[in-house]
């Protein structure tokens, strides 16, 4: 049985256990009152009892007659007043009753034994008053103990009905009790499961928000690689094509000019072309360089940035420091390029944005993340408004923040105007498969 | 023969210049871009314009778009870095006489000047 079943079952005892009472007590206070009326109606016809004497005197006929009619109506009253008190005895009399009946009967004896001098004087005589106040002094004590059993009686029946009432309030209290009970588990209850749809709800809009998340970081992605291979095919449209098909005019050219026989010419043309290669030999080397820096190959992180702070800020007023010495472990290849394109990103902005400035590089492990944080003291700007940057530079902060996420890292921005500008970035560790960390000797700055 | 260049790469530039040059054309020019490129085929009227396709500001589709609204005769030769069906079509539909692509031999390109 589960735990609500049981608290309802205890709740439906409890309520019935009241409602039984309560029935009782209601009768008891019934039956009280009943035995008030009841007492009520014997104190009424004991006044007629004591009154049907008296009225001896002004009835018409002869003193038989009146005897006989008189003995009627006291026999009738007796007979009533008897009756009433046979019924309130064999119901559930007071004490106080058995003591009422006595006297009463008494004074119905005393009654009746006076009966024939009453009749028979005609005038209130000195016995006929005796008697009267015998039976007066009977009747009183006999009204008198029916006062108090009718004030006991109405005391009870206020008790009773005090019970009642107070079982009324006890069976209300009880079933309030046992509702609220039932109630706070019931509430407790709804509370934990609200708590738990709450605790669903929240889970699922962030499942949610994290699916929207990974659906955008994705679609971003799939931009950046498209941005990146977009920008990959400017960089061979502008640079090697056109050098290497001016290289091939060139050759038309050169073996034009020889056919002419016009050395000078083509030994001048021959140096164009050699020195055009050459050119385009560093062009295509830097363009390879951004692709996948091959001192990341060759070396470690930290000698890469500190060849991109060289690359990127040398003949610039920008003094800079790369401290990278204890990240010159050897990480996966997919974060060392994250760091890298990072740092590189970041330090073409303070070229931009902070000429002037000072700017720091420092990378280093935290148990299983690596921070990363690129800091210049330029001219800052608004955080809020992005987009007072060239398209560029907003391009670029966005870049660097989707490519830190696209590794499961965190980036963050924290710059106002005249308070320079920092860059932090915590990257998931994950190294080469066969690197540890360690501490190296003299590699960065 | 008066040629107009317009190529916005220096180093290509420089050598279509001296190998037209070479060639006996009269080499004008030369425009770096397509607003220049412009401007001097409507002031210079040219016999044939050599034009680039990729260019920043107004590129080479788009100047031989104004260039052919004023001189319906000039002869448009691009030269592009694209081997590309739809840019070509599209040069044909502008009235271009001829569609190359960079690296060709150089008698292609004399050939499509004078044809």
């Amino acid at each position: 049985m589960s735990r609500t079943k049981l608290v309802l079952g205890i709740a439906l005892l409890l309520g019935l256990s009241a409602i039984v009472a309560l029935v009782a007590l209601e009768r008891r206070a019934a039956g009280s009152r009943s035995a008030q009326v009841s007492l009520a109606n014997v104190s009424t016809q004991l006044t007629q009892l004591v009154l049907v004497p008296l009225t001896a005197t002004t009835m018409p006929g002869t003193p038989a007659q009146k005897t006989a009619m008189l003995e009627g109506k006291l026999r009738a009253q007796e007979q009533a007043i008897l009756a009433t008190l046979d019924r309130l005895q064999r119901g559930s009399p007071p004490t106080e009753l058995g003591e009422v009946g006595k006297p009463l009967r008494g004074a119905i004896a005393a009654a009746n034994a006076g009966l024939p001098i009453w009749v028979s004087t005609k005038e209130m005589g000195p016995a006929a008053i005796k008697i009267l106040n015998l039976q007066g002094t009977t009747l009183y004590a006999a009204l008198h103990g029916l006062d108090d059993a009718n004030r006991a009686y109405g005391a009870r029946a206020s008790a009773s009905e005090n019970e009642a009432l107070g079982g009324s309030v006890a069976v209300v209290a009880i079933l309030l009790g046992a509702f609220g009970f039932f109630y706070r588990r019931s509430e407790s209850s709804r509370r934990r499961i609200n708590a738990q749809g709450t605790r669903l709800r929240l889970a699922l809009a962030e499942l949610e928000a994290a699916q929207i998340d990974r659906a955008q970081l994705l679609h971003r992605t799939v931009e950046i690689a498209e941005h990146e291979r977009i920008r990959v095919a400017a960089d061979l449209h502008d640079g090697p094509i056109q050098s290497l098909t001016a290289v091939t005019l060139g050759f038309d050219l050169l073996a034009r000019q020889l056919k002419r026989g016009e050395r000078e010419k083509a030994l001048t043309l021959v140096e164009q072309i050699r020195e055009t290669l050459g050119a385009e030999t560093v062009s295509l080397r830097r363009l390879m360089t951004e692709l996948r820096p091959p001192i990341l190959d060759s070396r470690n992180l930290g000698a890469a940035l500190d060849d991109c702070a060289l690359q990127v800020l040398d003949g610039s007023a920008v003094e800079w420091n790369v401290d990278a010495t204890r990240a010159a472990a050897r990480l996966s290849p997919e974060l060392e390029t994250v760091v890298y394109r990072v740092v590189r990103e970041a330090l073409v902005n303070v070229r931009k944005h902070a000429p002037g400035a000072h700017a720091s590089v420092t990378l280093e492990p935290a148990g299983d993340l690596l921070r990363l944080a690129i800091v210049d003291d330029g001219p800052g700007f608004d955080e809020q408004e992005p987009l007072r940057h060239t398209q560029g530079a907003r391009y670029g902060l966005i870049g660097m923040r989707e490519r830190v996420e696209s590794v499961g890292g965190t980036w963050s921005l924290a710059t106002a105007p005249g308070a320079g500008t920092r860059i932090e970035v915590t990257l998931p560790l994950k190294l080469r498969a066969d690197a540890t960390w360690r501490e190296p000797a003299g590699v960065a700055a | 023969m008066r040629v107009l260049v317009v190529d916005d790469d220096v180093t290509f530039r420089r050598m279509l210049v001296a190998v037209l040059d070479d060639e006996g054309f009269e080499v004008l020019g030369p425009a770096t871009d397509g607003f220049e490129g412009v401007a001097l085929a409507r002031s210079l009227r040219p016999d044939a314009i050599v034009l680039d396709i990729r260019m920043p500001g107004l590129d080479g589709l788009a100047a031989a778009r104004q260039i052919r609204d004023t001189d319906p005769a000039v002869r448009l030769v691009f030269l592009s870095a694209y081997d590309d069906q739809t840019l070509q079509r599209e040069a044909e539909a502008l009235g271009a006489n001829d569609f190359l692509v960079k690296g060709c031999r150089l008698s292609e390109l004399v050939d499509a000047l004078v044809r």
